[in-house]
């Protein structure tokens, strides 16, 4: 195959103006609009047999990313192209990558705040009404505060303030005695 | 310089002074509209982005929210817009191979999808509209719980930044076909054929990925 490189700087060019573009053969546009629609077919028919959830999308995504891969390489002619065109679309997809992975580490860090001990930043109204509850005994008011997930993250949140050792500070908080009724409520609860 | 290659009986007319050759200015027309492409796909992927973000916050929400759309109307649209990237590029390879009658049907089959799918998304929209499924504080309709507002704040967002790309498209593919209804595009000079065609692959490509988000949660 004879690629075509980097026509933007002048030395590549050809003198007689006329150019010598791929011209792909019927046969494979034809064999690309056959896999996209099958793909197709398939991703709606994956999703019918009721595969658990993170695995669903998981697929769905592996089957939309090989489509796109497929329009990509072929209908805009992406393997014949300069090069440089590749850099660009796959440069696009690298900040989109950075992009989600830096709201991810957002959302996700927000599941391993700590309050007791101070780990993390916890924003002051959310930290106030921790406090409210924890004062008020009502633990289950408190877990509903909390961001999802938080108790998957510190099952023994609650029983472990008496059993931290850290005496002072539960006793500030009025429940060391009171635990009997933490651990009925410290376990992990169901993602709601 | 220019007047040394004004003399060039070789050099194509529509080539301008500053470019070396035809491939050259075609080269540079396409890496332009590739510029281009990589703004459209990180200014789709705020809007991703969101539904990532508020997917994992309420992924019950968008297990309700999938189950009032309808995946075979969303199945047959990328169908039908997958079918329109395929005679977008045979009508690219019609321009190539200098094929005035291949170039005209493949647009007008474009057109004509084109025109298809946003005739299947006004159906479904106005079903939505019809339950009072209205976006974000507009919602109205009594028969779902949870978060759908954000949901569908979501939906249509994401479908309706898409469909004025649908409906752009249209407009360029459109003024292609006038044109080479006027015998353009046969000298070779192509670069606008193949700028919307690869535009209109990138219309396909966000579908491609909106379609499993939106209408296959389960």
């Amino acid at each position: 195959m004879n690629r075509k490189n980097v026509h933007l700087s002048a030395g590549a060019a050809h003198a007689d103006g006329e150019h010598h573009e791929h011209i792909a053969p019927l046969s494979m546009y034809l064999g690309v609009f056959g896999a996209l629609a099958v793909l197709t077919v398939v991703t709606i028919g994956v999703s019918e047999l009721g595969i658990p959830q993170p695995y669903s999308l998981i697929v769905a995504m592996i089957v939309a990313t090989f489509k796109a891969s497929l329009v990509v390489t072929f209908f805009m002619h992406l393997l014949w192209d300069d090069r440089l065109n590749t850099v660009v679309f796959l440069g696009t997809v690298i900040f989109v990558a950075f992009f989600f992975a830096l709201t991810m580490t957002d959302l996700l860090s927000r599941d391993f705040l700590v309050p007791e001990t101070g780990n993390f930043v916890m924003l002051e109204a959310e930290k106030a009404e921790w406090n409210a509850c924890m004062e008020e005994k009502d633990y289950d008011g408190c877990r509903e505060k909390l961001p999802r997930g938080w108790f998957e993250a510190n099952p023994n949140a609650v029983e472990g303030h008496g059993e931290a050792g850290d005496h002072g500070k539960a006793e500030d908080h009025g429940k060391a005695e009171d635990h009997g009724k933490a651990e009925d409520h410290g376990k992990p609860a169901a993602p709601h | 310089m220019s007047d040394a290659h004004a003399h060039d009986p070789n050099r194509p007319a529509w080539v301008k002074h500053f470019f070396h050759s035809g491939e050259q200015q075609l080269s540079a027309a396409k890496f332009g509209m590739w510029l281009f492409l990589a703004q459209e796909v990180l200014f789709f992927s705020g809007l991703f982005c969101a539904y990532v973000a508020f997917r994992w916050l309420y992924p019950e929400t968008w297990l309700s929210g999938a189950d009032q759309l309808n995946k075979w109307m969303g199945g047959l649209n990328t169908l039908v817009l997958i079918a329109s990237s395929f005679t977008m590029a045979l009508a690219v390879r019609g321009a190539q191979t200098k094929s005035p009658k291949a170039l005209k049907i493949n647009l007008a089959l474009t057109i004509v999808f084109a025109c298809m799918f946003m005739v299947v998304k006004y159906f479904e929209y106005s079903h939505k509209f019809h339950l009072g499924i209205f976006p974000a504080g507009h919602y109205a309709y009594e028969g779902s719980t949870g978060l759908m507002p954000i949901f569908f704040a979501i939906y249509y967002c994401l479908t309706g930044l898409h469909g004025v790309h649908v409906v752009i498209g249209i407009g360029f593919l459109g003024y292609l076909l006038f044109a080479a209804q006027k015998g353009r595009f046969m000298d070779g000079n192509y670069a606008y054929v193949e700028n919307v065609g690869l535009y209109w692959h990138l219309v396909d490509l966000v579908w491609i990925f909106l379609f499993p988000l939106l209408y296959l949660v389960k």
